[in-house]
């Protein structure tokens, strides 16, 4: 990171802004063009082009992009940005940047929440009419997600700055936590439940649909909007809690918008996709190392790059064993821990 | 004028500051000394507005602290902790400009980029402005700090006339000689310019040199206060440190105390 952007300097990096950015929308652009194209129906990407505005194509393709393919592009775009964006200002809230959803246990917590509904759904159901709806299992993911935000800022803050160590132990110690109640559920599950867990535990995009986007594309949108208007606080927060404050910054109220809008985000990704882990590093990484560490530019950044990277997963995910599938948080924790531990090494080499 | 009457800071049983007065005048440099654990760093975070004491009161302008939103206290006073650390790599530039953070969608935004220049040159940064923070050493690192909290006070915009406060907690702890001097000299310029300046200082020559007025602290008291060469004497100084000085007048005028 340091040797990249030390020869940056701030001024020129600013200027880079807008061209990173829309460098990085193209690049989007490209990965969502070609997701449409890929899988196990040939699909040409004029005939892609031709479907999407509105030409006649055929009525196979047609079919094959508008329900199968089209959700689950935008599904993956929702997804990755909200993974990314707030793994970014997580590690801006936390002021480390090895903070990531899945890591710190937000998203087992998210999966923990909406596990329990899987299981006694059918049972909550009969004592709460209102609970049979859609919205109890993302309600009781982002309730998970909120509740080990909450946990894991108790847990790894002291002085106001998160110890990397005590970050990574505290997160170790909330997964363990969160598995270990996920496993008795399992225990207890019948075959379909089964069958769920195991897409919860280990993400996939398939099953989401327009239901899916419908469920989270709002609060995500929602609450990415709100993370990228905190840009500059965050900023002034890796300074430091006090000299944040005394720059002006309403900082428990920050922490507060930050906490809760990064387990909404989080929570309504995981579901709708389950755990996917090791975007929101990996991405926010990648972005500091090109444009520095301002959250004016890593966040929105992040979620350009972030659902990019998650459609270029997916594709993997469904090329490589086709006509089946690999579960997509296999492929990003495949590519996520190795460059995590590289990541940890360097830091020991420079702390 | 930013002035406490009667503050006591508690942790838990411990009086961290005991019935202090303290006041910081514009267009005066006043020196907060006394030995480790004296209370100097609770009363410059009681006096920034950042901890509100548990008895007496702070007031900037007559306006109770809390009374103050965090963004417009911002605009009136900067502060300088003893360390900042930044596991980030922004460069100079991009910390400095963070002083600039309070004036976000105000009419004094159109001054930032003067701001930061003017504060990166006297602070002495403006020769590293493009260097990455984590590749400085300890010293570069103060400096640029420095810099920062110069940058919230503005470049000579008028400010509108009100009054500004500089609060520095050993701005020269990690500095050799030369910057130390240099710190405390722009110190000087912005009093000059009707800056109120408050600063922790360990080095008791640098204080003499550079401070209208002194507080001495002990034991979260104040055992004297007034004008800089009334407090630092031979007596009081000796009976706080519990070691035996000698107060040299030089022939400029300037006093060095010796050990």
């Amino acid at each position: 990171m340091t040797d990249i952007a030390a020869s940056v300097s701030g001024t020129s990096r600013a200027l880079k802004r807008p061209a990173i950015l829309g460098g990085l929308a193209v690049l989007l652009a490209l990965a969502a063009l070609l997701s449409l194209a890929t899988g196990a129906v040939p699909i040409g990407v004029g005939d892609v082009l031709r479907a999407l505005f509105g030409f006649e194509v055929d009525a196979q393709s047609a079919a094959v992009i508008t329900m199968i393919r089209l959700p689950r592009m935008l599904l993956a775009i929702v997804v990755g940005a909200a993974l990314a964006g707030s793994g970014a200002a997580l590690q801006g809230l936390f002021r480390n940047p090895l903070a990531d959803p899945s890591l710190i246990g937000v998203s087992s917590g998210a999966a923990l929440g909406a596990v329990v509904v899987i299981v006694f759904g059918g049972a909550i159901a009969v004592v709460i009419p209102f609970a049979a709806s859609p919205l109890l299992l993302p309600f009781a993911a982002f309730a998970g997600g909120l509740a080990a935000t909450f946990a894991m800022q108790r847990l790894a803050q002291s002085g106001g700055r998160s110890a990397t160590a005590t970050l990574l132990l505290a997160g170790i110690a909330i997964n363990a936590l969160t598995w270990a109640l996920t496993g008795f559920l399992v225990y207890v599950a019948n075959d379909t439940q089964l069958r769920d867990f195991t897409f919860w535990s280990m993400g996939s995009l398939a099953a989401g649909g327009w239901q899916g986007i419908a469920i989270a594309a709002l609060p995500i949108a929602a609450a990415l909007g709100i993370i990228v208007v905190s840009a500059r606080a965050l900023d002034a927060m890796l300074l430091g809690e006090r000299e944040a404050m005394h720059l002006g910054v309403p900082v428990q109220r920050l922490k507060n918008v930050v906490m809760v809008t990064s387990a909404l985000a989080v929570s309504s990704a995981v579901a709708v996709s389950g755990v996917i882990g090791f975007v929101g590093i990996v991405v926010p990484h990648l972005v500091r190392m090109v444009a520095g560490p301002d959250h004016r530019i890593v966040l929105p950044g992040s979620m350009l790059a972030g659902a990019a990277l998650l459609l270029v997963a997916d594709m993997f995910a469904r090329i490589v064993v086709s006509p089946a599938e690999l579960p997509i948080g296999l492929v990003t924790s495949a590519v996520g821990s190795p460059f995590f531990l590289w990541l940890l090494v360097r830091r020991r080499k420079f702390a | 004028m930013i002035r406490a009457d009667g503050i006591s800071v508690l942790a838990g049983r411990k009086r961290l500051l005991d019935n202090v007065d303290a006041r910081i005048e514009p267009g005066r440099i006043v020196a907060l000394i006394g030995p480790n654990g004296a209370g100097k760093s609770t009363l410059i975070s009681a006096l920034s507005g950042e901890r509100r004491p548990d008895d007496g009161h702070v007031m900037l302008d007559g306006v109770p602290m809390a009374s103050w939103p965090a963004p417009a206290l911002a605009r009136r006073r900067a502060v300088l902790l003893q360390s900042t650390s930044l596991d980030f790599a922004f460069t100079v530039e991009e910390v400095v400009e963070l002083g600039r953070l309070p004036f976000a969608g105000t009419a004094r935004q159109v001054g930032d980029e003067q701001a930061v220049a003017a504060a990166c040159r006297l602070a002495g940064v403006d020769t590293f402005r493009t260097r990455s923070y984590q590749t400085l050493s300890g010293g570069e690192k103060q400096r640029v700090q420095f810099a920062r909290a110069l940058a919230q006070l503005g470049h000579r915009d008028g400010a509108g006339g009100e009054a500004h406060y500089l609060l520095l907690d050993e701005p020269t702890s990690a500095l050799d000689l030369r910057h130390q001097r240099s710190v405390l000299d722009a110190a000087r310029a912005l009093a000059d310019r009707g800056v109120g300046v408050l600063a922790a200082l360990h080095d008791l020559n640098l204080a003499a040199a550079y401070a209208d007025d002194a507080i001495l602290l002990n034991g979260g008291r104040v055992v004297a206060s007034g004008p800089a060469d009334d407090v630092m004497t031979r007596e009081l100084i000796g009976a706080c440190f519990e070691v035996p000085v000698e107060i040299v007048i030089r022939e400029n005028g300037a006093r060095a105390i010796l050990t």
